[in-house]
């Protein structure tokens, strides 16, 4: 009895951790995506520079960056209640999760694509492309390994800011190994759960890096 | 008629604080079926002026015509269009990486909104022509430097271009690809009427296919002209050392006589 309970609260902790992960990276990126391409393309060297523009997102992206991610849970306490009713529970937790991992997501797309050739950029210019073209048929295409290498970073940093999210009743492992391997001094349960973050973590990386190396045609 | 016309252009830049004067005055007539030599040291601005060209980069003053259309008063669109008739290799390819030889060539064919099928059908036309039908399914990262320059001509080709600029488009590659580069050029060049321009700072290269050229130095047009009579006769102080480095390094005994005469 005792082992099946067990086994269901560490099952239902790794579903619950890795809704929140990936369930946070894909909306993450829905709005980190547009976001770091907006600032490759508006930056001074970009393809149509915008000073303005580029300052207020990098003004944004740096204040909500510098807030510590255990704090930011707390003051989006009101927002999340407004969004999704509740603010506590896996659904709850991924409010806070995609305002933290947003601005992270720009930059790291932001740097992915700030690392294609200018010199493809300039042919593809000389073929006649509209900045529309470039985004999406050089940028994205030529960043492709690096983006991928970048989610697979996020994910990973993600994971580890679910567990955090346990300490104000978020759902998953880390809930899991607050509640019962730390409140109540349940020492198997707290190594079962680190175990199971180390192998969802180990999991995503493999998984993420392999992508890109079978994706990437450098080499 | 005169296929590229630039008046007057002058370039400056900003660079941090200080203005630096890329091109001075340039004047240039570029005819229909010309192999156009730019010659010029390195810094000496004739990378800027081939960029003027298709305006990737705008002239701070001075009118660039092609086929007698001022690009300087074209819409963003307009002008887009219009680079569609002037193709441009560079010394490093400048290939897409993630895509194979096949889709590169496509690429400039998906800009003009052609259909994925009939892409592929004219790329491969254009790789035949370029001898490289057998690496359609490579990925550049897998050709050596003569064999991307040569992805890199199908792919201006692709489009049916009426100009070709070349950006020190051997530059990067040994002699022997050189030639063979050259060649390539030259046959296309005849059999398709292009007009070229050929930016270089090999003589050799002027010597092997243009048929007029214009040497630059710090900005200005030092001289121009037919290339026998630039070769025989150089009246500025930059065409003789030109000349005289080609000679010293004795890349070709015909440009010996050419001094010597």
């Amino acid at each position: 009895m005792e082992h099946k309970l067990l086994l269901e609260l560490l099952l239902e902790g790794v579903r619950d951790t890795l809704w929140m992960t990936l369930g946070s990276t894909a909306i993450g990126y829905l709005f980190g995506l547009p976001l770091g391409i907006v600032l490759t393309v508006t930056d001074q060297n970009g393809i149509r520079p915008n000073m303005v523009l580029y300052k207020i997102l990098d003004g944004i992206i740096n204040l909500v960056r510098s807030i510590p991610f255990i704090i930011l849970l707390v003051l989006l306490i009101p927002f999340t209640r407004l969004l999704v009713g509740k603010s506590y529970g896996t659904v709850a937790t991924i409010v806070p999760l995609v305002v933290c991992s947003a601005p992270y997501i720009a930059r790291m797309v932001e740097s992915s694509l700030k690392e294609v050739d200018p010199g493809v950029i300039e042919a593809a210019k000389s073929m006649g492309a509209s900045d529309w073209d470039i985004i999406f048929r050089v940028l994205l295409v030529e960043a492709r390994t690096s983006l991928i290498v970048g989610a697979t970073i996020t994910a990973g940093t993600i994971l580890g800011y679910t567990a955090m999210a346990g300490c104000v009743g978020g759902g998953g492992l880390g809930s899991t190994a607050i509640q019962y391997g730390y409140y109540r001094w349940n020492t198997p349960i707290m190594i079962a759960t680190v175990a199971l973050i180390v192998v969802i973590f180990q999991l995503l990386q493999a998984i993420g890096m392999k992508i890109a190396k079978v994706t990437d045609h450098r080499a | 008629m005169a296929v590229i016309k630039v008046q007057q252009v002058n370039k400056t830049y900003e660079q941090k604080g200080e203005v630096v004067q890329a091109l001075t005055d340039i004047n240039l007539t570029i005819e229909k079926g010309d192999i156009y030599g730019i010659i010029g040291l390195s810094g000496a601005g004739k990378s800027t002026l081939v960029r003027c060209l298709n305006y990737l980069e705008k002239p701070t003053t001075g009118q660039v015509l092609v086929d007698g259309v001022d690009l300087g008063s074209l819409s963003k669109k307009e002008l887009r269009q219009k680079r569609k008739e002037i193709a441009m290799i560079f010394q490093h390819f400048h290939l897409l990486m993630q895509k194979n030889v096949l889709e590169n060539v496509c690429f400039p064919l998906y800009l003009s909104g052609m259909k994925k099928e009939k892409a592929r059908e004219r790329a491969r036309e254009l790789l035949d022509m370029v001898g490289l039908l057998s690496k359609a399914t490579s990925y550049p990262a897998q050709l050596s430097g003569g064999q991307k320059q040569r992805v890199a001509i199908a792919r201006a080709l692709a489009c049916n271009p009426k100009i070709l600029l070349c950006d020190e488009a051997t530059s990067a590659l040994d002699p022997q690809t050189t030639a063979s580069i050259l060649e390539l050029l030259q046959g296309i060049h005849d059999r398709l009427g292009l007009t070229v321009v050929v930016i270089t700072h090999q003589m050799s290269v002027v010597e092997t296919i243009c048929n007029k050229v214009a040497i630059v130095s710090e900005g200005r047009i030092v001289e121009d002209g037919m290339v026998d009579a630039i070769f025989s006769h150089p009246k500025s102080k930059e065409a003789r050392e030109l000349l005289q480095e080609t000679h010293t390094k004795g890349i070709s005994p015909k440009e010996e006589c050419s001094i010597g005469a």
